[in-house]
C-alpha cells in the first residue's frame, strides 16, 4: 500500500511534537502505533483531595493497590517502582512484544497510546550550550525548538534566578507550582546560605513541570490534589494524549494503532518501505510512504535500525544516566503532618554544577512522600511490618526523595545488540550490556559525596541510598549518534536523517552524543520539532 | 487440592494478621473478600514449617510480632511475611484504618522524639529475639565445631 503522508512511528513524547510540526507545515501525516490502551475501567472520583478519598472512599484499593493487587511490589525497588495500578498499562505487553535481554541493564520501554509520557515526571529542562554541544544539537535552533514546545504544552515554573538555570530564556512560563510545608523548610534555610551553596556551584528551586498553574486553553491549573500518579484530572499536567486529542481533530491526521513496527527500507525510487505485525491478529503487512520519521525511543528505533541493516550493523552504543534515590530525612517535620494541598510530582530541584561550566551538571529532584503509599516503602524499613507502620506514620511526612540523574557518556562498556529470541513475536530481542567504568563510577561517588553534605546543610539527612539498576532513570539515548559521515551506518546526520538511508528521519534521543542529568524529555520533543522541520526542507 | 488456601482458612488468617497488626481491627466483608482474592492472584502457599509457624501464632497472638521481626532477617522472602506484607497493603487502602498509616494532626516535637526513641528501641530488641526464635523455629543454626 502506498500512501503519500509523511508516517510518524510512535505516540509518546517525540512522535506528538514531531506530528504536530509536520501538520502546522500543511503535511498529511499517518502516526503508526502500538497503541495499547488502559482496558480496566477503574473510577477515580474526579476532583477529590488524597487525603479526603483515603478517609472516605471505600473503592479507594481498586486505584490504589490495583483490582488485581498489581499495585503491591513483589520485590525490592525496581525500575518502575512508581508506576502506580492506573498507570501500569504503560509498560504492558512489552516483555513478550519487545524484550530486552541483560545481566546488568534493566530498561523501561512503552507500547502504550502516549508511550513513557504516561509516567513522564513533567520536569522540562533547556540544556545549557554546553550540554548542547556536547549532545551533538545545535543550540540556535534547539533555543527556537524549546519554545515552541513550551508554548504547546504549558510550563510552571521558577520566577527568579533559579529560571535562568533551568528554562534558560525561555517566555510564557506560568508561575511556579507552590511548595509542600516540607520542602518550604528546605527552601528558607538554603535562602538563609545561598551564597555558600552557591559558591560550591549548587542551586536549589522551584522545578520546572509541564503543569499548570493557570488555567490554559481547554486545561485546568492543578488542585495540589495529590492524586498525579494515579489520575490526569483537569489535564492540569500535559500528556502525550492531550495533543494527540487535538492531532486527531485534524483531517489531515490518521491514527493507526495496534501496528508493531518491524523493519524498515527503502524501496528503489527511495521511498521508505515500512514492514509491520499487528499486535492484535499477528498478521504481517507493509506500507509504503514518501518520508518516514521514527519516534519510538532511542531502544526502538535501535531495534528497528538493526533488524533493518540486515548485519551492515552488529552493535549500537547506548546512553542511559545513572540514577539513584536517596531518601532524606527532614528532621523539623518530625510530628508534623504534610500539606493537605500538594502535588505529587517533584516539589524542588537542586542542580549541581560539578565544574562551573554548566556542562556536567548533576540534578536531583526533590519528592515529598505520601501518594504513593506507605506499604511501598515498608520494605526499606529494617523492621517487623507492624513497627515499620507505626515509625513510618510518624516519619513520612518528613521523608524528602532525591531523585539523582549523573550525566552519562558513551564508552565500549554501553552497547545494544539484537539476538535470537523465538519466545518473542519478532524472534530476536535487544541484548543490552551496559557497565560504567571505575572513573565514572568514581565520579559519582564523589559528586554524591557533596550532595549528601550540602543536603545535611539544609537539615534533610540522607538515610540511605537505593538503585534500581542501570536502566532505571528511564532516560535512554545516544543509540544512533549523530555523524558528519557519510556511509557510516548506525549513526544520525545532525539533520537527524538516517544514515545508509533516504527519507528517514530520527525523531527521537537517539541521535544525542551525550545525556545531560537534567530530564531529557523536553528536549526530545524540542529535537522532533527541529527534525520535523528538517524532514520537510528538500522536498522532491 | 491445596488445603492451606481453602476460604475459611483464609479468613481466619485474615482476622488473625489484622487483629495483630492492629488491637481494635473490625474485619469487615470488603476487607475478608480482598484478601481472599488476593490468594486468587497471587500465588502465596505456605510451607508446612511456615503454617504449623502461621498455626501457632494464631493460638498465642503476643508470638506475632516476634515472628514478624524475626521474619524480616531469619526469612525475608518466606510466604508468611508476604501475606502480612499484603495484608498491611489492603488495611492502608480501607478509610477505617486510614489514621494507622498517616499523622492527621500535629504531635508536638519532644512527644514525636520520645515516641519514635522507645518505639524504635523495642522494635530492634523485637527484630533481635524474633530473628533467635524463627531460625530456632526452623532449625537453621548451624553449629560450628
Amino acid at each position: 500500500m502506498y500512501i503519500d503522508s509523511y508516517v510518524v512511528i510512535g505516540s509518546g513524547p517525540s512522535g506528538v511534537m514531531a506530528a504536530s510540526t509536520l501538520i502546522e507545515q500543511g503535511k498529511k501525516v499517518i502516526m503508526l502505533d502500538a497503541g495499547i490502551t488502559e482496558n480496566k475501567n477503574t473510577t477515580i472520583p474526579a476532583d477529590e483531595n488524597f487525603i479526603y478519598l483515603r478517609k472516605n472512599d471505600f473503592q479507594q484499593h481498586k486505584y490504589f493497590i490495583g483490582e488485581e493487587f498489581e499495585g503491591i511490589p513483589s520485590d525490592k525497588i525496581k525500575v518502575g517502582a512508581q508506576l502506580t495500578p492506573t498507570r501500569s498499562y504503560m509498560i504492558k505487553d512489552t516483555d513478550k512484544l519487545i524484550p530486552v535481554v541483560s545481566d546488568n541493564f534493566t530498561p523501561m520501554e512503552s507500547l502504550s497510546c502516549g508511550g513513557l509520557g504516561i509516567g513522564w515526571g513533567l520536569g522540562c529542562y533547556v540544556y545549557s550550550n554546553n550540554e548542547l554541544k556536547l549532545a551533538g544539537l545545535d543550540a540556535d535552533s534547539m533555543g527556537k525548538a524549546y519554545q515552541v514546545i513550551s508554548n504547546r504544552i504549558r510550563i510552571s515554573g521558577p520566577d527568579d534566578d533559579f529560571c535562568k538555570l533551568v528554562l534558560g530564556n525561555l517566555y510564557n512560563i506560568h508561575p511556579p507550582l507552590k511548595y509542600d510545608n516540607n520542602i518550604s523548610i528546605l527552601i528558607d534555610k538554603y535562602k538563609k546560605n545561598k551564597n555558600k551553596f552557591n559558591s560550591k556551584g549548587l542551586y536549589l528551586g522551584s522545578p520546572s513541570l509541564a503543569m499548570l498553574s493557570e488555567d490554559y486553553a481547554n486545561r485546568y491549573k492543578t488542585k495540589y490534589n495529590d492524586m498525579d500518579f494515579y489520575s490526569d484530572y483537569g489535564k492540569s499536567a500535559w500528556r502525550p494524549y492531550i495533543t494527540l486529542e487535538k492531532l486527531k481533530k485534524n483531517s489531515n491526521f490518521t491514527y493507526v494503532g495496534n501496528i508493531l513496527v518491524t523493519t524498515i527500507e527503502n524501496t528503489d525510487n527511495n521511498q521508505v518501505k515500512i514492514n509491520y505485525i499487528n499486535i492484535v491478529d499477528k498478521s504481517t503487512g507493509e506500507i509504503i510512504c514518501s518520508k518516514l520519521l521514527l519516534a519510538c525511543g532511542a531502544l526502538g528505533s535501535a531495534r528497528i535500525v538493526l533488524r533493518s541493516a540486515k548485519g551492515k550493523i552488529k552493535r549500537l552504543p547506548i546512553l542511559c544516566n545513572p540514577y539513584s534515590y536517596m531518601p532524606c530525612f527532614n528532621i523539623k517535620m518530625l510530628g508534623k503532618p504534610l500539606s493537605y494541598d500538594k502535588t505529587s510530582m517533584a516539589q524542588a530541584m537542586l542542580i549541581y554544577d560539578t565544574d562551573g561550566t554548566e556542562t556536567e551538571i548533576v540534578s536531583l529532584a526533590f519528592y515529598t512522600y505520601r501518594s504513593l503509599m506507605t506499604f511501598r516503602m515498608i520494605e526499606e524499613v529494617p523492621l517487623g511490618i507492624k513497627d515499620s507502620i507505626k515509625l513510618l506514620k510518624l516519619l513520612q511526612s518528613g521523608f524528602v526523595i532525591a531523585g539523582i540523574h549523573h550525566p552519562d557518556f558513551p564508552s565500549k562498556n554501553k552497547y545494544l545488540e539484537l539476538i535470537d529470541f523465538p519466545d518473542s513475536i519478532t524472534s530476536d530481542a535487544l541484548s543490552a550490556h551496559y557497565k560504567l567504568n571505575s572513573d565514572e563510577e568514581k565520579k559519582i561517588r564523589k559528586h554524591e559525596k557533596t550532595v549528601k553534605r550540602y543536603l545535611r546543610k539544609l537539615g534533610c539527612y540522607p538515610v540511605k541510598k537505593l538503585s534500581p539498576g542501570a536502566g532505571g532513570s528511564i532516560h535512554y539515548a545516544g543509540t544512533l549518534p549523530f555523524s558528519q559521515n557519510e556511509d557510516e551506518y548506525g549513526t544520525t546526520y545532525p539533520d537527524g536523517s538516517l544514515n545508509g538511508f533516504k527519507n528517514i528521519y530520527i525523531a527521537d534521543g537517539s541521535g544525542f552524543k551525550y545525556l545531560p542529568a537534567k530530564g531529557i524529555t523536553f528536549s526530545l520533543m524540542a529535537n522532533a520539532h527541529n527534525v520535523a522541520l528538517n524532514s520537510t526542507k528538500n522536498e522532491q | 487440592m491445596d488445603i492451606s488456601n481453602s476460604e475459611d482458612l483464609l479468613l481466619e488468617e485474615a482476622y488473625s494478621i489484622g487483629k495483630y497488626f492492629f488491637k481494635d481491627y473490625k474485619m469487615t466483608t470488603a476487607i475478608a473478600n480482598q484478601y481472599v482474592s488476593l490468594h486468587r492472584y497471587r500465588q502465596i502457599f505456605l510451607s508446612k514449617k511456615e503454617q504449623s509457624l502461621l498455626n501457632l501464632c494464631i493460638k498465642y497472638p503476643f508470638l506475632f510480632s516476634y515472628v514478624d521481626s524475626g521474619l524480616k532477617y531469619a526469612k525475608p522472602k518466606s510466604a508468611l511475611s508476604q501475606k502480612l506484607f499484603c495484608m498491611a497493603a489492603i488495611l492502608e487502602t480501607t478509610p477505617e484504618n486510614f489514621d494507622k498509616f498517616l499523622l492527621d494532626k500535629q504531635m508536638p516535637f519532644i512527644i514525636a522524639v520520645l515516641n519514635f526513641i522507645l518505639d524504635g528501641f523495642w522494635a530492634v530488641c523485637k527484630v533481635i529475639a524474633g530473628y533467635i526464635f524463627v531460625k530456632t523455629y526452623f532449625l537453621d543454626i548451624k553449629i560450628k565445631k
